[in-house]
């Protein structure tokens, strides 16, 4: 994804303290919170599934993704419905916003060459910084998000997901 | 073209596909009996049918090439030429210049020109010198598209239909003997198969049924056509119609004024039946009989009009699935209603009780439709062994191995989908028995087995899954060889101990090849894993049981259907699975003298072991247990394994949503479904839960 100059539109979305941006092309509808069902043994960034419109879609909590804490729903948590390609098969996925603003666009790209160090979040995950009324926002690259996630490496088990493989870490003894 | 001629062509390519691969079968096994006259005229006749279907559909170079080849088996029937493993090759060659012509005509290849003219070049010169060439065979070649149809008006066109007796049993072998005596005459084109004949003992003594029907060009006139088929008027009631063709062949109007006429004239002859009618059914022993009547002219219609409407279409994968699809959003929906109507019950229970009457109408069409929906999907799993036999003769024609394969089970039905996706997976299997299990001759008569080796593969169906075995009776895969391969390519820890299971789980791992020379064909040391990775995508298992010396088999154990299933509905604390119904064997409570004495792993029912897995510690699910737990026992075949849950909530239709790829590698579950309430259940994967119990048990076992 080339988000240098990205000027196309965007949705922008709080997790945690941070101002997120979600390029709004790939955007599907936002929903209320709504019930979800956990996934066992499934990483925890992408540890639930809920119903959208009579389809069974994964729900993916960013905050954990960016090493922020889980937090509770608010009556401002919001599901973000998105289309996404993750290994060339286009796939909806959800993400848990903390609050979503509007769709509108960057009034500046700051840079495109996100710095490595000194980020909390994770820099490979941005494509882009951009400035919208005076307060920094962060471009997400959607794809990368979603693209390592079923990796063992960034899957941060659940706790239940802990006890199931802790024994055993190939798939033959999955289950001791 | 037009549509319709474009439609026709489209149906004589999917015949021809048929008969391309039974012209590939009988090449294979006249390999074997290279002397048998009986394929030859197989042969003889596939090749026949798809020369006339392609002069009737425009496809003249087809048509012409065809003509060459039928000429060479002319020669070989009459004994002119001598059939020698040459011929076979050009005969292997010439089926691959069918299949490319196939290909082009479907859009779906290009043909291979020079190929062509180059086996047709060989063709004629195979065949006898001297002769004088046929016409056709001077027709120059020209391009296959934008051809006119050819004039067909100085022929005859019939549609030859046979109507069977109740009591008829027919045999493969009538079809040929009739086949057979209308080949000769001209074009022949088998219209429609035994579909209206119900199995024996359903058939109502009221009724004929039609039972094949024929389409034939031809030179002959009608009492000419009439007298060929005088055989079998002594047993069934044979119609003939002529259809009178002025400029396409096809005129639909046509035909059907045609077939209209012939309706008034098959009544005409019911009200004075021909001796050759009568007589099969006064002999009946039951006098009862003998006031059979012919069937009355709107079933007659009926029939006729069925065959007109050919016996197949082809219809775009895609819409099929869409189709299934909508299908499961009624299944859904459906549950929604059951559940509005329940929660009506404590308000109206009138309004209740009529709304309940109408969901259960509902529920069974919709079931119909739903297994209707299902069955079109469903294809023999024979087309996926097809391309196997193939490979084993070019295989063994390059190494000089012997091999007989031996196929039981191809008429077994399965999703498309599946008969698509497990050819690849099945090549690579059939490929590495034949590298790395079948032994050459020399060693195999050293051994004292037979210089030929034995590939079978065979597929049934066993609670709703299908099983594909392929076994070789080669030299069997050495365990210890493999343990020790492993170890040196670090596959795995060098102390440990491993049960034989594991040490045969290691085959699938990724770069193992415990082959001393690579070959072409396999011995790379890819394969094995892809063999799994490729089952496990169809949500299947791969098993592979072995002995040293005597053989491998390999067996598929994979899901019969991939969207539509009964589920079992489970609860443990606060969450709801589904186990597929399909898999449940019995469901028990887990008392303590259910589990075995002496092994806290196991239940012990009716003095049998069977495995079992606590859900709600392997789900890390928390609360406490009721007092008294369920066992939910599953089993695929011979493997069992009991799953313990805190209730059993019931039965629920379940449209299989398969996960995305963000779970795919879940060990535990198959899919998801959403339920009435709108909520989303998991699916449990009950192939992969048993594969758990059973390592477990062999670990047990071993210690």
């Amino acid at each position: 994804m080339g988000f240098d100059g990205y000027t196309g539109p965007i949705l922008t979305v709080r997790l945690g303290g941070e101002l997120f941006a979600i390029p709004a092309g790939v955007v599907r509808e936002i929903l209320d919170m709504r019930r979800v069902t956990p996934v066992p043994t499934a990483p925890a960034f992408v540890c639930n599934l809920i119903n959208v419109r009579g389809r069974v879609v994964p729900l993916a909590d960013l905050r954990l993704r960016f090493g922020m804490p889980a937090a509770e729903p608010t009556t401002d948590t919001r599901i973000v419905v998105l289309e996404v390609g993750l290994e060339g098969e286009p796939t909806t996925v959800a993400v848990l916003a903390d609050k979503v603003y509007e769709v509108t666009q960057l009034d500046e790209v700051v840079s495109s060459d996100v710095p490595r160090i000194g980020s909390r979040w994770r820099p490979e995950l941005v494509a882009a910084i951009g400035r919208r009324n005076g307060q920094f926002v962060m471009v997400l690259d959607i794809d990368k998000v979603f693209a390592t996630a079923g990796d063992a490496a960034d899957g941060r088990p659940t706790q239940q997901a802990n006890r199931a493989s802790s024994a055993g870490g190939n798939s033959n003894a999955h289950f001791d | 073209m037009n549509d319709d001629n474009q439609e026709m062509r489209l149906v004589f390519l999917g015949e021809m596909g048929e008969l391309v691969q039974d012209i590939e079968e009988a090449l294979l096994q006249l390999e074997d009996a290279p002397s048998s006259r009986g394929l030859i005229d197989r042969l003889f006749r596939s090749l026949h049918t798809i020369k006339g279907g392609a002069g009737m559909t425009g496809m003249e170079l087809l048509s012409h090439y065809t003509h060459g080849v039928e000429n060479m088996l002319d020669e070989v029937r009459k004994g002119q030429l001598v059939f020698s493993s040459a011929l076979v090759s050009l005969l292997f060659e010439a089926l691959d210049c069918l299949k490319g012509f196939m290909a082009e005509a479907l859009g779906e290849g290009t043909l291979d020109s020079h190929r062509v003219e180059e086996s047709h070049r060989k063709i004629v010169a195979a065949t006898g010198k001297g002769r004088t060439p046929d016409p056709v065979v001077t027709t120059p070649a020209k391009p296959l598209q934008n051809e006119p149809l050819r004039s067909v008006s100085a022929l005859n066109t019939f549609i030859i239909q046979v109507y069977a007796q109740p009591d008829f049993i027919p045999l493969p072998s009538e079809l040929d003997v009739m086949a057979t005596a209308l080949t000769g005459m001209g074009q022949l084109m088998i219209v429609s198969h035994d579909h209206s004949l119900p199995p024996q003992g359903k058939r109502d003594l009221e009724h004929f049924y039609l039972w094949r029907s024929f389409h034939l060009v031809t030179e002959a006139d009608e009492a000419a056509v009439r007298a060929a088929m005088a055989g079998w008027r002594a047993q069934h009631r044979v119609d003939v119609i002529r259809i009178t063709m002025p400029e396409a062949p096809f005129d639909q109007a046509e035909i059907d004024a045609a077939v209209d006429g012939s309706t008034h004239d098959v009544l005409g002859e019911s009200t004075r039946p021909t001796p050759a009618l009568v007589s099969p059914i006064a002999s009946l022993p039951d006098a009862e009989a003998t006031h059979t009547t012919l069937p009355l002219a709107g079933a007659d219609k009926a029939g006729i009009h069925a065959i007109q409407k050919l016996a197949s279409i082809r219809v775009d994968l895609s819409k099929l699935d869409k189709l299934v699809n909508l299908v499961g959003e009624l299944v859904t929906t459906e549950a929604r209603l059951d559940s509005f109507q329940t929660s009506l019950e404590t308000r109206d229970t009138e309004l209740a009780e009529a709304l309940l009457g109408v969901l259960d109408d509902n529920s069974r069409t919709l079931r119909e439709l739903q297994d209707q929906a299902m069955t079109i999907r469903m294809v023999p799993i024979g087309s996926a062994f097809d391309p196997l036999q193939r490979l084993i003769r070019d295989y063994c024609h390059d190494v000089g191995k012997r091999v007989r394969l031996t196929i039981a089970g191809r008429e077994t039905e399965v999703d498309k989908k599946i008969a698509e996706q497990i050819s690849g997976p099945l090549g690579h299997l059939i490929r590495n028995s034949l590298d790395h299990g079948i032994e050459f001759p020399d060693e195999r008569e050293a051994k004292g087995k037979l210089a030929e080796g034995r590939i079978s593969l065979s597929a049934y169906r066993q609670a709703g899954l299908i099983v594909i075995e392929v076994h070789d009776d080669g030299r069997g895969i050495d365990i210890e060889r493999v343990i020790e391969t492993a170890r040196q390519k670090n596959i795995i820890d060098g102390s440990k101990e491993l049960t034989e299971h594991e040490a045969l789980e290691l085959i699938f791992a990724p770069a193992l090849s415990t082959a001393q020379t690579l070959t072409k064909v396999s011995g790379r040391g890819v394969g094995m894993d892809v063999v799994k990775r490729d089952i496990e995508a169809l949500r299947g298992s791969v098993d592979i049981a072995t002995q040293l010396g005597h053989g491998t088999t390999i067996t598929v154990r994979i899901p019969l259907t991939l969207s539509i299933a009964d589920g079992l509905l489970v609860g443990i604390g606060e969450s709801t699975y589904i186990i597929p119904l399909s898999a449940v064997e019995e469901c028990v409570e887990l008392l303590p003298g259910t589990i075995a004495e002496h092994s806290s792993n196991f239940l012990d029912i009716r003095g049998e072991l069977i495995p079992f897995l606590r859900l709600r510690s392997q789900f890390g699910i928390g609360g406490r247990p009721p007092p008294v737990e369920k066992v939910v026992i599953v089993s695929t075949g011979d493997r069992r394994i009991g799953l313990v849950v805190d209730r059993l909530l019931g039965d629920h239709q379940t449209v299989i949503n398969p996960l995305s790829r963000l779970h795919r590698d879940l060990q535990s579950f198959s899919g998801a479904t959403i339920l009435g309430d709108g909520s989303v259940v998991l699916i449990l994967d009950v192939l992969r839960l048993i594969e758990f119990g059973r390592s477990r048990e062999e670990r047990l076992r071993a210690s």
